[in-house]
């Protein structure tokens, strides 16, 4: 899952970046208004975490022009004015969700996991798909009640294969949302991952469309 | 208020009235002294002038009788000079004419045998001017001296009745009263009228003041004469003014608390583990983080009870509320019903959304799948915000608890705690209260009574 963080404060936007790569996501990072604009405008983010006080745009301005040019990924609003006001003006501007500062990351990671799962359709932490079980708020996969030994790589690309499950996803929608902005999109290691992956998983589990991408479970 | 020793009316509308009233009457009575006083003169004028014209006919009637030489050779009593009153027994209209002012020659016929008494003064009206005559009657009494070639002088006295020339002087002043009556109650209500239309403007800013305090105008609107525009002018850039101040306050408030906050995320995420320093920082940023929520709500709510003229209506503020909690608890898949009455809160629009919010946001968290909100006035000038949810709910002891600043009954869910003790501060800088109870859907029952515009 790819994940962009606008914040404008050094410290905390590293802090947020280490802990959600240590969550499993792939981050980029953006340190003002009309850079996290472009970005957001332009990368397929699974999620967006906005913080409102940004310099050159705010983060309403940013969030409204998104939600104008089409741009649904679901947004997390970080935001220091947490009147109702404030509140509510962010999520009329189209946010999914707010988090006041100061914040304990662990609560930042959960309302920025509902987002996502929510956003996939899936109500509740634990994804299934046949004996295979992803639970996203531990970062783990069990296949019958087992524990299944997953790299980062291995465990984003199934994670991503599970959230959008039942669909055709192709290599380079994989490659956009596992890997950040700066990452060599003609490389094979997409390949290279999904070939490990059927590997640990029960067979016919991961199935390839020829000419269209992958596809886990069961058919749309 | 007093001027003095005298008390002053605080009415401006009575104190001119009063003013203009008293100075009116005061006009009126000394221009009735001058009045009568003119006429009275002018009718004693006429008055002595008929006697003067008697006196002259007299002298004319007796001149015939006078010799070449101009002396007295034996004179008659002179004929009637054309007044029957002098024929009239006691009738007040009385001459005599003497020889120097011993010997009396002749008196009229009216006179009956009495005799006038001749004075001094050789000629003019007698010095004591009104006096009784014979018959107890008030004369007035001309005197003309006339030297004769014999040294001797005739004397003549005219008296007349002024009986009348009083009761004209009486009936003067008494029409005059009447009129001047007439006259000050149609200046007292011409007065009245004055001031009542030239008070109008005040009366119209002190209306328009009064919508602006209640919240029902923004500022002073209307036509307003030239010598009040300035002042509603000034009052209206004052209002304009306090909101300036107020929002800048705000701003200033909002600023500081992301000035304050971003660092505070940072320290909290920075103390991230387990050892005991690092929670004794993240348990201090935590109270750090509570203080700043707890003063900054403090001091918006205050910043904004300055504020003249805010009102606010409830329908859209519920309604972005509800449609913000819906959204955000949507997993929970809430239904959120409102009943809200038409109904303009006397406050900030910012205030209204924090206490709402909160106690929306708290029964969304609580509920199972239900919550309702429900608004109605009570009275003239307050309303009641009940919000009710089929969550657990609490016992009287934790709804005690719960309005207590920063308390918090459950950690397991998200949140300072402040809410409640926030939305209970806020309630009582607008003097109003907060209630919790059980709900009839089971779980808690808020009731927020606040302030409306009547």
């Amino acid at each position: 899952m790819r994940v962009l963080v606008v914040e404008d404060e050094p410290d905390l936007n590293r802090q947020l970046k280490q802990a959600l790569e240590d969550a499993g996501y792939v981050v980029d990072t953006a340190t003002d208004g009309e850079e996290g604009h472009f970005l957001g405008d332009t990368e397929p983010y699974d999620a967006v975490v906005l913080d409102v006080g940004l310099p050159t745009m705010d983060g309403i301005s940013v969030l409204e022009a998104w939600r104008r040019e089409g741009r649904t990924m679901p947004v997390l609003l970080l935001t220091a004015r947490d009147r109702w006001s404030d509140k509510v003006q962010g999520i009329d501007a189209g946010a999914d969700d707010y988090v006041a500062k100061p914040f304990h990351m662990e609560e930042v990671l959960a309302r920025l996991r509902a987002l996502v799962r929510r956003a996939a359709g899936h109500s509740s932490n634990e994804i299934t798909c046949g004996p295979v079980q992803l639970d996203t708020k531990g970062n783990r996969v069990m296949i019958d009640g087992m524990s299944l030994k997953l790299t980062a790589h291995e465990y984003r690309t199934l994670s991503y294969l599970m959230h959008h499950q039942g669909k055709v996803i192709s290599r380079t929608e994989l490659t956009e949302h596992l890997y950040d902005q700066d990452f060599d999109r003609d490389s094979n290691t997409i390949e290279v991952f999904v070939g490990r992956l059927r590997k640990k998983l029960p067979d016919g589990l991961i199935e390839t469309v020829r000419g269209l991408g992958y596809r886990m479970g069961q058919a749309e | 208020m007093k001027l003095g020793n005298l008390p002053v009316p605080n009415s401006l509308a009575l104190r001119l009235f009063l003013s203009s009233a008293a100075l009116m009457a005061i006009g009126l009575i000394v221009s009735g002294f001058i009045l009568t006083s003119l006429y009275s003169k002018s009718v004693r004028d006429a008055f002595d002038q008929q006697l003067e014209a008697y006196a002259n006919a007299l002298i004319g009637a007796l001149s015939t009788q006078l010799s070449a030489r101009g002396e007295a050779v034996s004179l008659s009593p002179p004929e009637n000079i054309g007044e029957a009153r002098f024929l009239e027994p006691l009738s007040g209209w009385y001459w005599q004419i003497g020889e120097g002012q011993d010997s009396v020659l002749f008196t009229s016929d009216s006179l009956i045998g009495s005799n006038l008494d001749f004075v001094e003064a050789e000629s003019g009206i007698r010095p004591d001017n009104d006096h009784q005559g014979p018959g107890g009657e008030s004369i007035r009494q001309l005197q003309r001296s006339y030297g004769l070639a014999n040294g001797k002088n005739l004397v003549i006295a005219v008296t007349g009745n002024v009986t009348e020339l009083n009761q004209s002087i009486a009936d003067f002043r008494s029409n005059l009263m009447v009129t001047f009556f007439v006259f000050a109650a149609f200046l007292a209500m011409a007065i009245y009228l004055q001031i009542r239309l030239g008070l109008r403007p005040m009366e119209r800013i002190s209306r328009a003041l009064r919508d602006v305090q209640a919240g029902r105008s923004q500022k002073i609107v209307g036509k307003f004469p030239s010598e009040i525009l300035p002042v509603v002018d000034e009052i209206n850039g004052l209002i304009v003014a306090n909101k300036g101040v107020v929002e800048r306050a705000r701003t200033h408030v909002g600023n500081l608390a992301h000035a304050l906050k971003t660092p505070l995320s940072v320290i909290a995420n920075e103390a991230d583990g387990a050892d005991i320093k690092d929670k004794k920082i993240s348990e201090q940023v935590t109270v750090a983080r509570d203080q700043v929520n707890h003063y900054l709500s403090r001091a918006r709510s205050a910043a904004g009870l300055v504020a003249v003229g805010t009102a606010t209506p409830i329908t859209p503020v519920v309604d972005s509320l509800v449609r913000a909690m819906e959204k955000i608890y949507q997993e929970k898949n809430l239904s959120i019903s409102t009943k809200i009455d038409d109904i303009t809160f006397r406050g900030e629009k910012q205030d209204l959304e924090e206490v709402a919010g909160n106690l929306i946001d708290n029964a969304s968290k609580w509920s199972t799948s239900k919550v309702v909100v429900h608004a109605e006035k009570v009275s003239k000038v307050q309303w009641i915000l009940t919000v009710e949810d089929d969550g657990p709910g609490m016992t009287a002891e934790q709804c005690k608890q719960a309005l207590k600043r920063g308390k918090r009954l459950d950690e397991t869910v998200a949140g300072s705690g402040l809410g409640l003790s926030i939305v209970v501060e806020t309630a009582n800088l607008y003097t109003g209260n907060m209630k919790l109870e059980r709900s009839e859907l089971g779980g808690l029952k808020a009731q927020l009574t606040l302030p409306c515009v009547a």
